[in-house]
């Protein structure tokens, strides 16, 4: 039987896109690791990421290569302390 | 610990969410279609004992799908096998907690070589699958019961299989969604919408149309269509409620059992079922039956067996992601899926696919024609009605918010206590924008540990 034995970082990262390039920045996000959903929305916000990873070290990091992304004007990153 | 494998590297789904759902309820129906043909036949030609034919398909469905399952888990990157000699090694498990961290994070920032990847083969149809599972005793109790009344529907269906035609019997099943429809709202406790009425009337009429035959010698008596209405579309209803259940039955980790894991443990409980409900009625004419066509049913039962199992996967995978009564209502696109079918297997076997014949036929098939359109819009209008939504809300300084409450507004499907400058995050899904959405936010603003609550609508959404 497989195991799954951890108890993953989770966060939302919420993200405001430059005009036009949503479609540019979706195609990047996509391939992030991590990665578990990635949504437009409307508000706020254009897009909703939701990211899992295995240490708070490897969430660093994550959030680093979004902030790279070009065309991400901001960025609101907000960790999951538990769900229900 | 590390894991075994890495759950959140598989790619993200190239389709968005809202389609892959019409997607995989659609194909579930299709593929339906389908096996109800390959019964069809093999009722009619090669097992013609109803009782004897199910034990068949039992027993060699149940080989058959444990054997696919295992293909299902052989890994299709090093990745699993990585961690697994990671796992065992004893070098790696003398370090420190550290050294494991630093182990497991080896992802410098936008690497190339960091491509997302499945783990296992049986991912490309259910990518939530990390191999075989035992569930926890709850969902054990959700699956029992799934697997008991699913016996019951297969017996029955067994039994109907045999003498009625294909193009009534597949009509016939779909009424499970009226019966589902009411299941959700008494959920939800609100009234259908206008969208939501029009969508299923006009999938009930379509269905309707597409089962008028005024031609064909049709053997389907009144038993028949008793125990297609009280016993196979209301075992079959309960059937759905108890898998809904199982799927979102969490263990102790919080993780729910993988579509593939929940139709592989149904199919045990539904074979045990099924095998000692059929039993009774077994004679020696059956037992005689059952070994002389063994061989020779062998081949179409075991492929009619495995499309159920796809089936099965694709259909608990939608019911994961919406409505009982809109997966099923998307499913009924067996009915108009059942008439080139039937036209093809009409030229394997007369005697199992009978069309319409004489000078009726011409109306026949027009009512068919107009039936599978008015399911056609019917389901496009039932599948994009749905809408999600993400608030975030602030807790009030001072007040303990009781989660429980807010899970248990209908329409709410996760809330995620989070850091930041909102303190929840709720996220909930709604029938319609107009019916579903307006009573749940109400409620959320009536909350008296609620402060300040900010709506987002999900316009399209994309799932690993």
């Amino acid at each position: 039987m497989s195991s799954d034995d951890s108890e993953n970082v989770k966060a939302y990262i919420m993200l405001s896109v430059k005009l036009g390039k949503t479609n540019d920045v979706l195609a990047k996000l996509k391939q992030i690791p991590n990665v578990t959903s990635v949504a437009v929305i409307t508000g706020e916000y254009d897009i909703i990421v939701r990211v899992e990873t295995v240490t708070m070290d490897e969430m660093y990091n994550r959030t680093q290569e979004i902030h790279l992304i070009e065309g991400i004007l901001e960025t609101n990153t907000s960790v999951i302390q538990k769900e229900f | 610990m590390i894991p075994l494998v890495d759950q959140t590297t598989r790619p993200i789904q190239k389709i968005s969410r809202k389609y892959t759902f019409i997607i995989l309820a659609v194909l579930s129906g299709i593929i339906g279609a389908i096996w109800v043909a390959i019964d069809n036949y093999v009722g009619a030609e090669i097992v013609q004992n109803e009782y004897a034919f199910a034990i068949q398909s039992m027993l060699i469905g149940t080989i058959v799908s444990v054997l696919f399952v295992l293909i299902l888990w052989i890994p299709v990157s090093k990745k699993p096998l990585e961690n697994l000699i990671a796992k065992f090694s004893k070098n790696k498990y003398s370090q420190t907690d550290n050294q494991q961290i630093n182990a497991v994070d080896q992802h410098p920032p936008l690497k190339k070589s960091a491509k997302r990847k499945y783990s296992f083969l049986g991912q490309y149809i259910d990518p939530q699958f990390y191999g075989i599972k035992i569930p926890n005793k709850k969902m054990f109790l959700w699956l029992g019961l799934s697997g008991l009344f699913s016996g019951i529907q297969t017996l029955v269906y067994f039994i109907l299989i045999k003498d009625m035609d294909i193009s009534v019997f597949l009509p016939a099943s779909q009424f499970v969604v009226v019966y589902l429809l009411i299941g959700d709202l008494v959920i939800d406790k609100s009234k259908p919408a206008a969208i939501e009425i029009q969508s299923i009337i006009m999938i009930v009429i379509g269905v309707i149309l597409a089962a008028i035959d005024l031609s064909s010698s049709s053997t389907t008596s009144w038993v028949d269509l008793v125990l297609v209405f009280l016993v196979l579309n209301t075992s079959a209803a309960v059937y759905v409620i108890f898998q809904k259940k199982a799927v979102g039955t969490k263990d102790a980790k919080g993780k729910t059992l993988d579509s593939t894991n929940i139709r592989l443990w149904t199919l045990f409980f539904m074979s045990f079922f099924t095998i000692v409900f059929t039993l009774p009625f077994m004679n020696s004419g059956g037992w005689d039956m059952f070994k002389s066509t063994f061989v020779k049913g062998l081949f179409p039962i075991a492929l009619s067996m495995l499309l159920v199992y796809i089936a099965r996967i694709f259909y608990v995978r939608a019911l994961a992601m919406g409505k009982m009564s809109i997966v099923n209502t998307l499913s009924s696109v067996s009915v108009v899926a059942g008439i080139p079918i039937a036209l093809i297997g009409s030229l394997l076997s007369e005697a199992a696919f009978t069309l319409p014949e004489g000078p009726q036929a011409w109306i026949v098939w027009l009512l068919r024609g107009i039936g599978a359109i008015l399911v056609f819009v019917g389901i496009v209008g039932l599948s994009m009605s749905e809408v999600k939504i993400m608030i975030l809300a602030k807790v009030k300084g001072g007040e303990i918010c009781d989660i429980a409450k807010i899970k248990s507004i209908p329409g709410v499907e996760r809330v995620s206590a989070i850091t930041g400058k909102f303190d929840l995050m709720i996220i909930l899904r709604s029938r319609t924008i107009g019916r579903g959405y307006q009573p749940i936010v109400d409620q959320l603003a009536n909350m008296p540990c609620l402060d300040e609550i900010v709506s987002s609508t999900i316009l399209k959404e994309w799932n690993a």
